[in-house]
């Protein structure tokens, strides 16, 4: 299945992203649609989604719940957040006041929102199609709806889970158990979403899975570039033992660092077009377009399109990028969506490269990196003092990434 | 009302809302900028111009299609000079503005970035040193200007 070929490459939908999604799509593996906008943008996502579908190319897709934002109050809710609650036939997922608590999950209700959940996604390649040829005109290729695809796989509802003993983790196991019971046999097949509050959780929830099985993972809020030494450790930990124990690990967040897991045994990663590489749960709330920022491809990851230029006119070797939507040109002068492609382009060019590399050669190659980059950046005379401190510490991740590589 | 005036009131109708903080500095700096020749009637004026993920406190368009930015602080300087050396590199020209005199240090920078720094004391510009002009790349220019036009106080 495409989220478990290695290395796979998935991109969240967005609306601001459907460019981007339509000129790549030889670029990428598949498409994960947050459940939100698929509830919300229903036909709009949808004709969009399933013309992509029918192409030739056919990226595959799947449908996030998002479920942990339903764990948390929404004091402010979204028409989004409604709008899926509602697909759900449960209103009181929105609550305003506090924090629901496990126990208002009873298994009748779990039972019956799963059912709702593969429902919609066993009939999404039909229902939602009422705006396909408008999209499929803007595709500039001649589809019918008969030729859209189903999802790719139901990703069953889920919760974020301190650890195995953390009454929020059975109901989180009963919702696959639910979703598997209310799924058609011939359907696309149920998958688990193992969402760990920290680092150091998801080897203990991925140890309590005792079939090995393809899985989806997500570690709240673990943002590679900013994250300690032992919060990556504990991360590739999680996926080295979770794949020795016969498991295939799909990352729901990842940047480039979770490429480089793919030799301890991660399958791919999804993300954001321009963003999104990582997402704490109590954030799931918040949306909103990313700001426009520049894929520093030396560094694996993105600065803000200022400073990148900054950068740029200390050498335009540090931003050397041979992909055809920067055409030879400096950041500043890419536009939205040029800045989109390129980060696209350059993670599919991370995953050519680097996927399979051995641990100990990554490790040397970004050890290498890091030193080239801080001997530039350091050399520079024309850098004002507060952009030359924040261009170091654009790249002091990279030596983070080097010991967690080195620390086994 | 003299034009000058009258241009002054086309781009801060309402004096009362620059009172406190940094927007303090503006009324004196938009008047120095039309005696000054700097702002014309078809100039295009923008506040809080969004740009590159901030947002330029001041910026102008000339009819030429020349830009300029400026970005104002009271405080220190090294804050306000990243924002300025930021604004080099797709505007023409790029202007820091205080309330205070910059460290000798603080200026050597300005200068050494080609920034220029105005300071602002009792409703007197001072300028401390000019910027240097510099030609962007033509696809952040191009941007730039729709962005400023968008944002831009009508030009009568």
């Amino acid at each position: 299945m495409a989220p478990f070929e290695p290395f796979a490459h998935y991109l969240a939908y967005g609306a601001t992203d459907q460019q981007t999604l339509r000129d790549l799509r030889r670029s990428y593996s598949g498409v994960l649609v947050p459940g939100t906008i698929a509830a919300f943008q229903r036909q709009g996502t949808g004709g969009f989604v399933l013309s992509l579908s029918a192409t030739p190319e056919a990226p595959p897709y799947m449908i996030d719940p998002r479920f942990p934002l339903f764990q948390q109050a929404l004091s402010n809710p979204k028409k989004s957040h409604t709008a899926l609650a509602e697909l759900l036939d449960d209103a009181a997922l929105v609550q305003q006041r506090r924090d629901p608590t496990p126990d208002a999950f009873t298994d009748e209700r779990m039972a019956a929102i799963a059912r709702k959940w593969v429902d919609f996604n066993c009939s999404y390649g039909s229902a939602e199609n009422a705006k396909f040829e408008k999209y499929a005109k803007r595709l500039g290729e001649e589809l019918t709806p008969e030729e859209a695809q189903g999802p790719e796989a139901v990703l069953a509802p889920y919760f974020a889970c301190e650890g195995s003993d953390d009454p929020w983790w059975p109901r989180s196991k009963r919702f696959l158990e639910h979703s598997q019971a209310n799924a058609p046999a011939s359907g696309p097949p149920c998958l688990r979403v193992v969402c760990a509050r920290h680092s150091g959780a998801l080897d203990e929830l991925l140890a309590d899975v005792q079939e090995p099985e393809q899985l989806v993972v997500w570690v709240s809020g673990l943002d590679e570039h900013q994250a300690s030494t032992l919060e990556l450790v504990q991360f590739r930990e999680a996926i080295t033992n979770a794949a020795a124990r016969g498991h295939e690990p799909f990352a729901l967040y990842g940047g480039f660092f979770s490429v480089l897991l793919g030799t301890d045994g991660l399958r791919g990663a999804s993300h954001g077009i321009g963003f999104s590489e990582h997402r704490n749960w109590r954030e799931l709330p918040e949306s909103g377009a990313p700001p426009a920022r520049y894929y520093l491809r030396r560094a694996h990851r993105y600065v803000p399109q200022d400073l990148a230029e900054a950068l740029y006119t200390v050498s335009p070797d540090i931003t050397a990028c041979p992909c055809p939507h920067c055409d030879g040109r400096p950041p500043v002068a890419l536009d939205y969506h040029e800045l989109m492609k390129h980060s696209v382009w350059c993670r599919a060019e991370e995953i050519e490269h680097w996927y399979g590399v051995a641990t100990d050669t990554a490790a040397r190659l970004l050890d290498d990196e890091y030193d080239a980059l801080s001997a530039q950046i350091g050399a520079a005379r024309t850098l004002a003092p507060r952009i030359a401190a924040r261009a170091d510490n654009s790249i002091e991740h990279l030596r983070q990434w080097v010991d967690a590589l080195r620390s086994s | 009302m003299s034009p000058q005036e009258a241009l002054l009131v086309r781009h801060l109708p309402d004096l009362s809302a620059f009172e406190y903080g940094e927007a303090a500095l503006l009324p004196t700096l938009m008047r120095w900028l039309i005696a000054t020749g700097r702002v014309r009637a078809q100039t295009m004026v923008a506040q809080e111009v969004p740009w590159l993920g901030r947002r330029v406190d001041l910026a102008l368009l000339t009819a030429r299609g020349v830009t300029t930015a400026f970005e104002l602080k009271l405080g220190r300087l090294q804050r306000v000079l990243e924002q300025g050396a930021y604004n080099r590199s797709s505007f023409h020209r790029s202007w820091v503005v205080t309330g205070n005199r910059p460290r000798p240090d603080g200026l050597r920078w300005a200068q050494e970035l080609g920034i220029g720094v105005l300071v602002i004391q009792h409703d007197i510009v001072i300028m401390l040193s000019a910027p240097t002009m510099r030609e962007p790349h033509p696809a952040a220019v191009k941007r730039l200007r729709a962005t400023i036009e968008a944002r831009a106080t009508l030009v009568a």
